[in-house]
């Protein structure tokens, strides 16, 4: 993948709370005009310094489009109109398929411009603005319309951390691995190794025990075979917490509910704790849940599940990496 | 060697919120450094003009950035985790010289990812410093 335009996008929103389904506003915006994600500083600059030190703070988010007047029913007009003043839950979808990135906010809609120029053309600049800190960039997980309770894409959101090298892996059950420095690892962290020697090899996707500063287990049984000296490993897995937003476009009957799902290697998923919605249907049709503690565990691979008696919903959901301290 | 241009950059990288170091020499479109310095007026009364001392350093790049959202890529370094500090590498052409790689620690306090009506889709990502040591050339 490299780089892309914006073309082939797509725009979901929803008045958050009982108010009526999400919609699909692609087709009558012509533009996202503002986007933005500031990050306040305090500066912390102390006296021993000969420049700056700042510390983050308090993060905000806004997002503005220029849509045409559409005012027929289900139109951009007549669903956002009456949105001002009122919460709005909107995801922006760069592409219209599962794992691309998204944008997703929660907020007031401030203001709903109208705009006839003399040439006259006629269009709107909603826009809204962060009213509780949930702004996220993130990946989109669901985007399709379950029959029943489905499971979705596993999207690759693999957290990268830093490569270190292998120095020794031990003939044991299970094998030991030392890292040339240390590791920084937690026990139940989800790594993946490559380019082992031992015999057998270790290279996949696990999650490890840790026994020292520069060593860890990992459940393979290499007792039989022989140690190895070389290899690399990176933390596939963070403690950041995150954020899953959901919007509901339509139901043919009943309620459906969203979870979210992890997994080290892409295939087995388990659950992430607390990260299901409640009931959404035509009515409650947007969900913002996020993780708690705010350090939870999330391994690379994510999933989102549609779950509940309910035939026929169309879903788009975003999941965040990130909302806690790093760990 | 006379003057350069800032054509055939190598080497600009932005720590992603792992601080691990990532290559954006091929997604970044333009930068823009500033090092900006407070000054103290100490301007006595027997002087006609301007007495002033350096006060604290600040820096502050900008990046423009193409939409790349692969690993490594503008994307995940500049809307991962901006709570982290960053450290930015610029090397600009030495002309065969020295000093002219810049680099510092800082936090990435805006991100604004505009979508106009043509299509187009870029970034613009501001790093303001964060940690009290000042812009480094080398």
């Amino acid at each position: 993948m490299s780089k892309q335009s914006g073309l082939g996008h797509r725009f979901y929103a929803a008045r958050t709370g009982a108010n009526g389904p999400a919609y699909n506003l692609s087709g009558d915006i012509g533009s996202i005009d503002t986007c933005d994600v500031p990050l306040a500083t305090l500066d912390v600059t102390g006296i021993d310094k000969y420049a700056y030190e700042r510390i983050a703070i308090q993060g905000d988010g806004k997002l503005a489009w220029t849509g045409f007047w559409n005012n027929a029913a289900g139109g951009g007009v007549a669903v956002a109109k009456p949105w001002m003043t009122h919460e709005v839950e909107a995801i922006w979808s760069m592409g219209s398929t599962e794992g691309v990135m998204g944008f997703a906010i929660v907020g007031l809609m401030t203001n709903f411009p109208i705009s006839r120029p003399q040439n006259g053309s006629l269009t709107v600049k909603p826009m809204v603005e962060s009213d509780a800190g949930d702004v996220d960039f993130g990946t989109i997980v669901a985007n399709a319309t379950d029959a029943s309770g489905a499971n979705h894409t596993g999207v690759n959101t693999i957290y990268r951390g830093r490569t270190l090298t292998i120095t020794g892996i031990t003939k044991a059950n299970p094998a030991e691995i030392t890292t040339s420095t240390a590791h920084g690892y937690s026990s139940n962290d989800s790594v993946h190794i490559s380019g082992s020697n031992s015999t057998p090899v270790v290279n996949g996707d696990y999650a490890v025990t840790v026994t020292g500063t520069t060593t860890f287990t990992v459940p393979v049984d290499t007792s039989a075979g022989a140690v190895g000296t070389t290899g690399s490993v990176y933390k596939t897995s963070t403690r950041f917490g995150g954020r899953l937003y959901v919007l509901v476009l339509g139901i043919g009957s009943g309620n459906v509910a969203v979870k979210l799902q992890h997994s080290a290697d892409g295939v087995t998923y388990n659950d992430i704790s607390g990260m299901t919605t409640g009931n959404l249907n035509a009515t409650t049709s947007s969900a913002v849940i996020t993780a708690t503690p705010s350090t939870q565990l999330w391994l690379g691979y994510l999933r989102a599940v549609s779950t509940g008696t309910f035939t026929n919903a169309q879903i788009v959901a975003l999941a965040h990496r990130g909302t806690g301290a790093r760990g | 060697m006379a003057k350069q241009s800032g054509l055939g950059l190598s080497g600009v990288t932005v720590e992603d919120a792992s601080n691990v170091a990532q290559d954006l020499t091929n997604d970044i479109l333009d930068v823009t450094i500033d090092t900006p310095m407070g000054t103290f007026d100490v301007t006595g009364l027997d002087k006609f003009a301007f007495e002033r001392l350096a006060m604290l350093q600040d820096a502050k790049v900008s990046y423009t950035f193409a939409w790349n959202p692969a690993a490594g890529g503008s994307v995940p370094v500049f809307t991962g985790d901006r709570t982290v500090p960053r450290q930015c590498v610029i090397p600009l052409p030495n002309g065969g010289g020295s000093g002219a790689t810049a680099t510092f620690t800082g936090l990435i306090t805006s991100v604004s990812i505009p979508r106009p009506q043509s299509g187009q889709l870029t970034g613009k990502a501001t790093v303001e410093m964060s940690n009290g040591t000042p812009l480094a050339w080398s």
